[in-house]
């Protein structure tokens, strides 16, 4: 007991001494990893069709739904626009200077008309130096099962027909007249593993104590799904009434290599 | 002094020469169901209420290709809760003149939907709808053609006092109910209640809802390999999952159904029926109607929200000759003035895989569901 009372003074100065310390330096950051979705065509914000329509707000003149309903124009000089856009990303991994990997997210589902698909938490980093992320387009033969995302929200709206798992990818519209409809829907035709990766170029992120959060963000250039090295015209995805290419595997060929080639780019900010 | 302190000491003799109480023996607990309250000695014989309210749990077996069925932490499932349910889903005390019960409209032998376009209500009024089948709808994640209900529950609150449906009120369900002794007792066994109110009608409603399970179709016992299936049957396999036909991309997954909503190109603009925008307010959602699930689909005639179709064969050949134009309408049906282009031998061979997804057992009286 004596001893323990003796101890009392100790203690009290001990805590005053750590309440006086300088809080602001000596402050750990955590840091937390975003990642955010964009979506453009040629270099514009995408706008997805029917414009204007909020609280039934009609379109005024100088608004994209009075150019008959297609504002975009894609590379083959076809009008068109977009209604829909979903898609899976997979095995997005966070590569260090090291070598090691850190696998960030199995697997995330983008909708373009959902705003909670298109940012997500990534969780905290380590203390280190990265220098790489990389990700699948779709989703590749290991996790391209069918039913194996049964209890996610868009399973039913991504699966692919004939227990083939699911589609990588609805983009869809009209194009010429507002009442022709495209359907660029990529996925496993014939069972064919069709996803591919992507990896950023380098981008140096170092974690430290005060680095604080790191906002990353993945952009989309769709236009650029119809060009290089493939020009892709919604006109040879076949007559009016077959206008789908999911049994196309020469069309699933050349748009797997165009979003290999220039789709996708990420852009890394630390606050 | 002297007598000051003889009198003090007479009183405490006094006092402490009166009777004690008499020690009463019984159940002291206040919540115990047989409480007494002029006991003051517990004799170890208080029944407590839990040992009384034992309801048996209901699981939901998942049918292969189903997610788990999302059941709300509010209203767990028990085979009381289901056999209430059935039993006021069956009972015409519902409705305000006790004439009609939602099986009135939600026939059994009709995939629980309604055989005629348009139900009528209790004061002869016929709705605008085609009442909507009752199948795998524990799966879905919004109610009614509109999407006007986000829960079972919330959607079962809206029948009985809609005034061209059952036109009752709740307080006087709730009044019928109190006053029928069975109904007491079967409210106690399910949710442990003495007071009958609405919330627990909807709620035994529900859970009988979640148990109208179909997957024993054809169909079914084919991906079981228990059957084969005919040549057109699968023909018609074929031709509903791919783009010739086109139908998984809303009728797609084991459910056969997407969870979302479309306009499947029924009308031109000004629509009639807004559908689901005039739930959200969005005019982008003109003319969006529920998907609802193919399973049965034989057993539910008429089509489409408003039952324009009396036949398989003319929704067939709606999709197949192209469809109306609107703002709205989905790109999966902009095939418009061209349509799906099937033969007469095709058309056919997706009505009978179609007939393919019905489950004889849902619709028997001594069916699969409780």
């Amino acid at each position: 007991m004596k001893n323990k009372i003796s101890l009392t003074p100790l203690v009290i100065m001990i805590v005053l001494f750590f309440s006086c310390s300088n809080d602001d330096k000596d402050k750990v950051l955590t840091s937390n990893m975003y990642l955010s979705f964009s979506h453009s065509v040629g270099g514009e914000t995408l706008e997805t069709y029917p414009f204007g329509c909020i609280d039934g707000g009609d379109c005024c003149d100088d608004h994209a739904c009075c150019m008959g309903g297609l504002n975009y124009t894609n590379p083959a000089g076809e009008q068109y626009n977009i209604e829909t856009l979903k898609y899976i990303i997979s095995n997005l991994v966070l590569h260090s200077n090291d070598g090691a990997e850190k696998l960030l997210k199995e697997v995330h589902f983008i909708d373009v008309q959902d705003p909670l698909t298109l940012r997500i938490d990534l969780g905290e980093l380590e203390n280190g130096n990265y220098n790489k992320l990389t990700f699948t387009m779709g989703l590749d033969s290991n996790l391209n099962i069918a039913n194996r995302y049964v209890n996610e929200p868009w399973h039913s709206a991504m699966v692919w027909p004939l227990n083939l798992g699911y589609h990588y990818m609805k983009l869809e519209g009209a194009f010429d007249t507002i009442i022709n409809g495209y359907l660029t829907h990529t996925g496993p035709t014939m069972g064919m593993d069709m996803s591919f990766n992507i990896e950023s170029v380098d981008l140096w992120i170092n974690v430290d104590d005060n680095t604080g959060d790191i906002n990353s963000m993945l952009m989309m250039e769709i236009n650029n799904w119809y060009q290089y090295p493939n020009d892709i015209s919604f006109a040879s995805y076949g007559p009016p009434g077959s206008n789908g290419i999911m049994g196309n595997m020469m069309m699933q060929h050349k748009l797997q290599e165009n979003g290999q080639a220039d789709v996708f780019s990420f852009t890394v900010s630390i606050q | 002094m002297v007598k000051v302190i003889n009198t003090l000491i007479i009183l405490v003799f006094l006092i402490s020469c009166k009777k004690d109480p008499a020690i009463i023996e019984g159940c002291t607990d206040p919540y115990a169901i047989n409480y007494n309250s002029i006991a003051n000695v517990n004799d170890g014989s208080c029944i407590s209420d839990t040992l009384i309210y034992n309801p048996t749990p209901y699981q939901i077996a998942t049918p292969t290709g189903f997610p788990i069925m999302i059941i709300p932490d509010n209203n767990p499932m028990t085979y009381e809760g289901v056999s209430l349910g059935k039993k006021l889903f069956n009972d015409p005390i519902l409705s305000g003149d006790g004439t009609q019960s939602c099986a009135s409209c939600h026939l059994q032998s009709s995939s629980f939907s309604d055989p005629n376009q348009y139900s009528t209500g209790i004061d002869g009024i016929q709705g605008f709808r085609n009442a909507s089948a009752l199948v795998n709808i524990g799966w879905s994640s919004s109610f009614n053609w509109d999407g006007s209900a986000s829960t079972l529950e919330e959607q079962a609150f809206e029948p009985v006092v809609n005034q061209i449906e059952m036109h009752n009120s709740w307080s006087n369900v709730e009044k019928e109910l109190n006053n029928n002794n069975e109904y007491r007792k079967l409210f106690q066994d399910a949710f442990n209640i003495n007071y009958i109110d609405s919330i627990h009608v909807v709620k035994a409603i529900a859970q009988f809802e979640r148990t109208l399970i179909s997957v024993n179709s054809r169909y079914d016992k084919y991906l079981r390999q228990e059957l084969q299936l005919t040549t057109s049957e699968l023909n018609g396999y074929v031709i509903f999952n791919t783009e010739k036909g086109d139908c998984f991309h809303c009728h797609g997954s084991e459910m056969f159904m997407d969870n979302l909503f479309h306009n499947n190109g029924l009308d031109t603009e000004p629509f009639i029926d807004v559908g689901l925008s005039a739930i959200t307010g969005f005019s982008s959602d003109n003319g969006k109607f529920k998907t609802p699930t193919l399973r049965n689909i034989e057993y539910s005639a008429p089509y489409m929200h408003d039952g324009r179709f009396s036949t398989l064969e003319e929704v067939v050949e709606h999709y197949n000759s192209g469809g109306e134009f609107s703002t709205t309408v989905d790109p999966l049906m902009k095939k418009l003035g061209v349509g799906l282009q099937l033969t007469n031998q095709e058309k056919k061979d997706l009505v009978a895989f179609l007939k393919a997804l019905s489950d004889p057992d849902f619709i028997s009286e001594n069916g699969s569901n409780p």
